[in-house]
């Protein structure tokens, strides 16, 4: 279980933080204007967040002594490119604002 | 990044496969038993047969003649658009050939035909004897053949659909097209999804358990890799399209409104669960066929895949990122202007997977040898094909130059650059290369090249003329054109390049007239020197044992592997059960776990799928007594098919090599079918989940017409009957020493359902909401009819608990059915509470 977590979660934060932003974009859409900068700030805290989790996790597997090489870069590396695609996929969010 | 070896993961010992290989004879006879054991099939047994050295060869056959019928579609469209203003075929005709060309394509084509190389391919490839339910495949199988073949059948009756192959409502709404025609559609793609799902559930569990034992993830070939994640896929995403074409019958059929803006309902519902499957399903696609091309090309470099870990990676980033694109199919439906930015940022992105791929094939292909033989010529022809698709890809992506070239004849020529070199050359690579694995002649290398020069010179006749048709204005879907705009010589070159192409496969079918003799005693063997296990020397028992993997590429690198397993001095060198049986290992490390038996043929499956085909064809065409009646008797072959299941043999462990004892029972974790009952409820969740975005989806578009929930007891009622049930269900499994009283536990959950169900019901029909009178009846009775699907197989578990009770079936030495039985109502359960949550509470309940 660890293994699969390992090799897959930073895809899974990543995966979550499409959801959220597909859901944010589309309350903000039908929400009051005046709701509109909260719900920004929701979104640059999640943002955050999510970075911060894959790097996290990209850090622990590559650190980790209980796997072999080839889970540890799957891992590590999966989840530091999930890191930068949750950046990229945050910016015409923050640029249609 | 070395580091001490990864610590063991079931607490077997790795250093028991030190023991191999084993030294000294084997006993007389072992051989010939196992022989005797997974012997060929005689008469009607070919019809029955569960082996998948059968089953995988009739899976990949069936694929290919829907590849050859859509074909002859093409012909037959390309024929009438050479020249303007032709008259071979009518405005509906051509209307139904291009819906039934995408369509079996598409459905009856490109997925079921990479799922058969699977189910052929995986065993062998694993060091398995066979994927752990060779009647799944079978039924997925015989169900695939049947439906398809009906489906397809609807085109001699110009029954067949024509709302080209996404079916957009409204224009498949009961309006505007009356017929039968879009139920056809509706059912028949319906059905063949499921037994697609069937598939994947097989390829997971196989993949994930029946590996040979050292074959870590590391060791794990690429091809498998590919079809984990392309099974995954499939559980996450076709959940969705089953839902859409269930919703979009249900609308046509009982008129509830969930398409129809009139009466608060909206098209655009359609496009967001079509394409939450459809663009996955391109990827579901290309995954097994990149797999395929990472396994070939090595064989034919000669050297180890470049790269082998980032290309696993990318299939894993692959499987993520292409949920997250499917709205760029929908840039031209006025989608809110944030959710188009993310769509486009993620669709530019799922190319670097593509990238990182087609570099690890060129550098592969660049640091070894490369042989120009046909899989070989199949290989660089789908690279070039591809990344040249990929390229009008990438300019579709850009959201301006959508709206120009969006349903344009550029869009047809792009999809069938990225189709023809992601899959369609792939799976020919895939057919040249494999086929001396399962026949006793190679195909023809020389036929093969003039296979490959037609199919490459007549694909871009055919499509590269189109991007410029499109560029210059011709829309995709017209049945003839007018004379005078330029479009002449475009279109007469296309349709010279699909006849060109056409005569290629021809070529290929002779080919295989002449030299595929599969199912004989002697195979070509290895004639591409390929590394992997399943050029091991085999029979239908696959291989005589099975051997302990210590390299990705076994054969290139452990000395006389082939000799060794050959003369059965690895594990499970005989039938120590006496019956047909393969070793069960650990998702991540395999190390060996237990001993599954299993099943010999009989003819249940395949009845149960000639019902099910029945049950819904005979809906088709609304002949409902007769559906009803052929559903009940597939429900009766399916109980009976699982009746032989879970009974523990007399020997409780058994010697499986070496002196390695392993258990003959498993349940639990550890047990193939918990695996298997696990993905097929995920399946179930996603159904749900998709639900419940189409419940907000229409709130949203409506707020103001949705009307309070019926009042809170009867909420408060179903909810406390689910949560005891589901308690219950939990409790029967630690209860087992009293089997009664479990059996008594699994019918009380069982009845608790029914109970829940019922109050829920009786209150919205109290309540007043009708289900065709508004978007909210229609979508809150169908996350209704959704839970009453389960309550009733709830039922019928229960029933059959009760009768494996009376036969003396349930006890402590069988846990597994209850286990089963047990997750699938704790489910059911969770399930009656999140639809409860939702229809009861959101709005109506906050405000
Ligand atoms: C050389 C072989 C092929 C030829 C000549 C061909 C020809 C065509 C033509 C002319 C159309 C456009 C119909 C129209 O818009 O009026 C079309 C559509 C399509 N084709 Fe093909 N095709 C070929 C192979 C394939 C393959 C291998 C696949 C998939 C694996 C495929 C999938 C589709 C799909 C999905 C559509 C869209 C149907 C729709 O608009 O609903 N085709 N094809
Ligand atoms: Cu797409």
């Amino acid at each position: 279980m660890k293994t699969w977590l390992s090799l897959l979660g930073g895809l899974a934060v990543w995966a979550g933080h499409f959801l959220a932003a597909y859901v944010i974009a589309s309350i903000a859409e039908i929400a009051d204007p005046q709701h509109r900068q909260p719900l920004m700030m929701v979104f640059v805290a999640l943002t955050i967040a999510c970075v911060l989790a894959a790097s996290a996790l990209a850090l622990r597997s590559w650190r980790t002594t209980r796997q072999g090489v080839f889970v540890r870069r799957l891992s590590a590396f999966g989840s530091a490119v999930a890191a930068v695609a949750i950046v990229w996929q945050s910016l015409p969010v923050y640029w249609a604002r | 990044m070395n580091g001490p070896p990864p610590a063991s993961e079931t607490g077997f010992d790795t250093a028991l496969y030190e023991r191999f290989p084993t030294r000294g004879r084997r006993p007389k006879g072992e051989l010939e038993r196992l022989e005797a054991i997974w012997c060929a099939p005689k008469g009607w047994q070919w019809i029955t047969v569960i082996n998948n050295n059968y089953v995988g060869v009739y899976y990949v056959g069936a694929a290919m003649l829907f590849f050859v019928l859509a074909g002859v579609l093409a012909l037959l469209m390309r024929t009438q658009l050479a020249l303007p203003m032709q008259g071979v075929l009518a405005q509906e005709t051509y209307n139904q050939i291009f819906t039934m060309h995408g369509t079996v394509m598409m459905f009856l084509f490109a997925v079921p035909a990479v799922e058969a190389l699977g189910v052929l391919l995986l065993p062998q490839m694993l060091g398995a004897r066979d994927l752990p339910f060779p009647r799944l495949s079978a039924y997925a199988f015989w169900a695939y053949l049947i439906g398809g073949l009906a489906f397809f059948c609807s085109l001699f009756f110009g029954l067949a659909p024509n709302g080209g192959w996404f079916m957009y409502p409204p224009l498949t709404s009961m309006t505007y097209s009356p017929g039968i025609n879009a139920d056809f559609w509706l059912l028949g793609i319906g059905f063949i999804e499921i037994s697609a799902i069937a598939g994947a559930i097989e390829i997971i569990v196989g993949v994930l358990k029946t590996r040979a034992p050292g074959m870590t993830l590391d060791k794990l070939p690429v091809f498998a890799w590919a079809m984990l994640v392309f099974a995954g896929m499939i559980i996450i995403a076709f959940p969705s399209v089953i839902l859409a074409t269930t919703l979009l019958e249900l609308e046509r059929a009982l008129g509830w409104p969930f398409f129809d803006a009139a009466r608060g309902g909206d098209p655009m519902l359609w496009q967001h669960l079509f394409w939450f499957f459809g663009h996955p399903e391109v990827y579901i696609i290309f995954l097994p066929a990149a797999g395929a091309m990472s396994t070939i090309v090595p064989a034919v470099a000669r050297t180890p895949l470049v790269g082998h870990w980032m290309v696993v990676l990318a299939f894993l980033a692959t499987g993520f990122i292409s949920f997250g694109v499917w709205a760029h199919h929908m840039f031209t439906t006025g989608l809110p202007g944030v959710s188009i930015g993310m769509f486009s940022a993620a669709s530019m992105a799922v190319s670097l997977p593509a990238g990182v791929q087609v570099f690890s094939w060129i550098a592969t292909v660049a640091s070894g040898r490369m042989k120009f033989n046909a899989p070989g010529l199949f290989v660089l022809g789908s690279l070039l094909i591809f990344v040249m698709g990929g390229l009008t890809g990438v300019m579709a992506a850009m959201v301006p130059f959508d709206w120009q070239a969006h349903d344009t004849y550029f869009i047809v020529a792009h999809l069938h650059y990225v189709l023809i070199g992601g899959m369609v050359f792939p799976l020919f690579a895939a057919i040249y290369y494999w086929t001396p694995m399962v026949s006793a002649r190679p195909l023809s290398e020389r036929l093969g090249r003039w296979t490959f020069w037609l199919m490459f010179a007549g694909m871009h006749l055919a499509f590269l003329p189109m991007h410029l048709t499109g560029l210059m204005g011709m829309p995709r879907r017209v049945y003839t054109y007018a004379a005078g705009r330029d479009w002449e010589w475009p279109n007469l070159i296309s349709t010279l390049g699909a006849f060109v192409f056409a005569a290629g496969v021809l070529i290929w079918v002779i080919d295989m007239i002449r030299n595929f003799r599969p199912f004989g005693t002697s195979e070509a063997g290895n004639v591409y020197g390929g590394g992997g296990l399943e050029w091991l020397p085999a029979g239908l028992y696959s291989t005589r044992s099975i051997p302990v993997v210590r390299s990705l590429y076994p054969l290139w690198d452990q000395k006389n592997l082939a000799r060794d397993v050959a003369a059965g001095r690895y594990f499970l060198p005989g039938a120590p059960t006496g019956g047909r049986e393969t070793l069960v290992t650990s998702p991540v490390n395999a190390e060996p776990q237990h001993l599954l038996r299993m099943p010999v043929p009989s003819g249940w499956h395949v009845w149960a799928a000639v019902f099910t085909a029945g049950f819904f064809l005979l809906l088709t065409v609304q002949a409902y007594a007769a559906s009803v009646l052929s559903g009940v008797l597939g429900i009766a072959c399916v109980l009976r098919w699982c009746w032989f299941l879970d009974h523990p043999l007399p020997q409780k462990q058994v010697d499986v090599g070496a002196g390695i004892e392993l258990k003959t029972y498993a349940s639990g974790p550890s047990s193939t079918g918990w695996w298997a009952m696990v993905v097929t409820l995920v399946v179930g969740g996603m159904v749900l989940a998709m639900s419940v975005f189409s419940y907000v989806f229409l709130w949203s578009r409506n707020p103001e017409a949705w009307r309070p929930p019926p009042e809170v007891s009867s909420l408060v009622i179903a909810a406390v009957s689910a949560s005891v049930a589901a308690v219950l269900a939990w409790l029967a499994r630690r209860a087992l020493n009293r089997p009664w009283l479990a059996t008594a536990m699994v019918l009380a959950a069982a009845g608790l359902l029914v109970l829940a169900f019922g109050v829920d019901l009786s209150a919205w029909r109290g309540g007043g909401l009708e289900p065709h009178a508004s978007a909210q009846g229609a979508i809150v009775y169908a996350i209704l009819s959704w839970q009453g699907f389960f309550v009733a197989v709830a039922a019928i578990m229960g029933l059959y608990v009760l009768l494996r009770r009376l036969y003396g079936y349930v006890g402590p030495d069988r846990p597994a059915t209850i286990e089963l039985v047990g997750l699938f109502l704790g489910y059911t359960a969770a399930q009656a509470l999140v639809g409860l949550c939702v229809t009861r509470l959101f709005p109506g309940g906050l405000s």
